[in-house]
């Protein structure tokens, strides 16, 4: 499994439960596949080992991830309806299709994905509220 | 400070090994360069910038073969063979860009030049006068400005895209990322190596005792500090309150861009515009934090032992220890100058950089450089002795010989490089291309080239089913369907996306609109995706002689890997000419 693979999984597993996915404020993505690299977890795809965070802001970023991210808005968003810039909006047609990937994986995979989509939730929506707050507070 | 990274230490050795043996007038025990007294400071004259002093440290370093070869390497590889004006070399792109660079850093001390003695201050206590420092930091500035470019070799990006497979060089840039805290590539790596090597330091030495005139008219005297100039190169300083200069030389809105921008832009014959002096009159220092969680920034500065180095703990959710770091920004003020250099930067990679006869001649350069590593290769040329040719090649030697023995292949397209007897695009496929009920399947197959781990081979996959059914149908392309590829031109060209996704880290507040978010007020993300969705292309390319045959096999590969069986979606993809 490649990190394009496992980005796509999450976002569509996200966009089925109906979580806004950060796109504008990639902060909470770097945060958790930083986190993940830290990780010992079962089923943990080899290629967080090799993912390289630049230490140049409050905040972890991987160059690589940002990349893909804005890869998927562009090719996958912006046909959708009413795309957004803030969040990731997936149209659904395509979120069905790639979590069909999700039942061909072998198990420790599959359940690493779905362990991953539940971190992504508390992650995101836990950013959500901060980002909230703090905007109040203005 | 090189003691942990053996690869970064061999090739700074080798470089040095390297300018001594093939210019030993300039470089060698007994260096005789410069022959004769030298000034302390000359004017140059430049077509964006205009008249601009130089120093007499920067004289040694422009009169040196390193900085000599870069007239030889087109800033924009082979463009001119699209626009014909586009010859500007790299040569004055690093002299614009010291220039760029200067006055930066002079308009921060108009503004904040307090603030940078008190910086200064802290990081040297023992100073009696901050300002010498200050002079020196700007020497140290304006000489990473006019290194930052020196490890280019022939028509740039195309041979950086060939010599980074190198093994050597993949070693040295994961030990430059770990000792910066940031990403860098294989290019960053040749010029951070060569500012690290004696033999540019040996130049300023050597020019200091052949000085003429007043050593009073100086704007800096004393020691430069090389490590400084290096780090700077790859965007750091030697402590987080002088990372500004770093971002100065590398960053989202760094010098390097805003003198290729215009420059390309003016010699291409497009007319694009930024207005520089707005930028410089709007640009701030500003304390930010460097979260340093994996040690990587501790490491770094713990090699200069300077004062004010405190590393504080636990910022945000996860705690990472951080540095305090004054950083380059623009307030949201200045948006009008970061609006016209986004879209200098989309027109650039519309009109120029993507530009389809650009592709293809940069495609087909790039093939015959790889064949010609190969051809090292078999012969157990070593990493570093390859190195070493690309230190030696400029753009002249597409001309003359790349190689001293190259097959009737490599031959036949150097030939058609020279005579401009390129490619053709034969589809191109953009997002944008599919219809409703064909969206799917092509965002399947497009997202695969987005994903670093699979591009290349995905990329090769097409290639090598293009290969086989080509020597299937025609016998003079021989038996081996990767040398079929070569001699019908064909490849399939997935260009990099332009990137803009570090914008919001240069902004500040201020003004009047300091409550609303960057995006609300400049959508810069929808300008990008839409540029993306639409401009945005990925392509088969092929020599004219090949193109019906292309066309019928190519068809028949993308209809099995990109899965719309509906003919009217390749009809939409395949390029015509009028008579098609």
């Amino acid at each position: 499994m490649t990190m394009g693979d496992l980005v796509r999984q999450m976002v569509a597993h996200l966009s089925d439960r109906r979580v806004p996915i950060p796109f504008e404020n990639e902060a909470p993505w770097h945060e958790l596949f930083y986190q993940l690299k830290k990780e010992d977890l079962p089923g943990k795809p080899r290629f967080f080992s090799e993912l390289i965070f630049d230490w140049d802001g409050p905040y972890p970023k991987c160059r690589q991830l940002s990349e893909f991210l804005h890869a998927l808005h562009w090719n996958a968003c912006v046909s959708a309806f009413n795309p957004t810039f803030a969040t990731i909006t997936l149209p659904t047609e395509i979120a069905n299709h790639w979590k069909t990937e999700t039942d061909g994986m072998d198990p420790e995979e599959r359940s690493f994905v779905l362990n991953i989509v539940t971190m992504a939730q508390h992650e995101f929506e836990s950013s959500n509220s901060a980002r909230y707050s703090y905007t109040c507070s203005l | 400070m090189f003691d942990d990274y053996p690869n970064l230490s061999s090739i700074i050795s080798y470089l040095d090994e390297y300018l001594q043996k093939t210019h030993p007038l300039c470089f060698g025990s007994n260096p005789a360069h410069p022959f004769l007294g030298l000034k302390r400071s000359k004017i140059l004259h430049d077509n964006l910038w205009g008249t601009n002093r130089f120093t007499w440290h920067e004289l040694a370093i422009i009169d040196s073969p390193i900085f000599q070869r870069l007239r030889y390497i087109h800033q924009t590889g082979l463009a001119y063979q699209v626009y014909m004006s586009a010859h500007h070399t790299r040569f004055e792109h690093s002299l614009g860009v010291t220039i760029v660079a200067s006055r930066i850093f002079e308009k921060i001390m108009d503004h904040q030049g307090n603030l940078v003695h008190s910086m200064v201050k802290a990081i040297w206590p023992d100073l009696q006068d901050g300002w010498p420092a200050i002079s020196r930091l700007k020497q140290e500035l304006r000489l990473a400005a006019l290194l930052h470019d020196t490890g280019h070799s022939l028509f740039s990006h195309t041979s950086e895209y060939v010599y980074s497979k190198l093994r050597l060089l993949i070693d040295a840039s994961n030990e430059l990322t770990k000792l910066t805290g940031k990403k860098k590539g294989c290019g960053e790596v040749l010029s951070f190596c060569l500012a690290s090597t004696s033999s540019i330091k040996d130049l300023i030495n050597n020019a200091r005792p052949r000085l003429l005139g007043d050593p009073a008219s100086d704007e800096h005297v004393g020691e430069i500090d090389f490590r400084n100039v290096a780090l700077m190169i790859v965007g750091r300083a030697i402590h987080p309150f002088l990372q500004f200069l770093g971002d100065i030389i590398s960053s989202s809105f760094d010098v390097d861009k805003l003198d290729y921008l215009l420059r390309d832009a003016t010699n291409a014959g497009l007319p694009l515009q930024y207005d520089l002096q707005r930028y410089l009159f709007s640009v701030r220092l500003e304390k930010d934090i460097l979260a340093d969680g994996q040690n990587q920034l501790m490491e770094l500065y713990s090699n200069f032992q300077l004062a004010s180095l405190e590393r504080k703990k636990g910022y945000g959710r996860h705690g990472y220890p951080y540095y305090e770091a004054y950083r380059l920004k623009l307030p949201t003020k200045a948006l009008n100058t970061i609006e016209q250099i986004v879209i200098c930067k989309l027109m650039l990679f519309s009109y120029i950089y993507h530009h389809q006869k650009v592709r293809a001649s940069e495609g087909l350069l790039q093939r015959l450089l790889e064949r010609i590593v190969d051809g090292w290769r078999k012969k157990g040329f070593s990493d570093q002795e390859i190195l070493g040719k690309f230190f030696d090649l400029t753009d002249p030697a597409l001309y003359n010989g790349i190689s001293e023995s190259q097959d009737e292949i490599s031959e036949t397209i150097r030939y058609r490089l020279i005579y401009r007897l390129l490619p053709r695009e034969t589809f191109s496929i953009a997002g944008s291309c599919a219809s409703h009920a064909d969206r799917l399947p092509l965002q399947d197959f497009m997202i695969q080239f987005m994903d670093e781990d699979k591009r290349e081979i995905k990329i090769r996959d097409i290639e090598l089913d293009i290969g086989k059914e080509l020597i299937k149908l025609r016998d003079d392309l021989g038996d081996d369907p990767m040398d079929a590829l070569l001699k019908a031109g064909v490849w399939f060209d997935v260009p990099n996306q332009p990137k803009f996704e570090d914008i919001d880290d240069i902004v500040l507040g201020g003004g009047t609109t300091v409550s609303i978010p960057l995006p609300e007020i400049f959508p810069i993300g929808e300008w990008t995706d839409a540029y993306k969705h639409y401009r945005y292309k990925m392509r088969i390319f092929c020599f004219s002689e090949y193109v019906d045959l292309v066309k019928r096999v190519a068809k028949n590969v993308l209809k099995a890997k990109i899965k719309i069986m509906d003919n009217d979606f390749y009809d939409k993809i395949l390029k015509r000419r009028v008579e098609d």
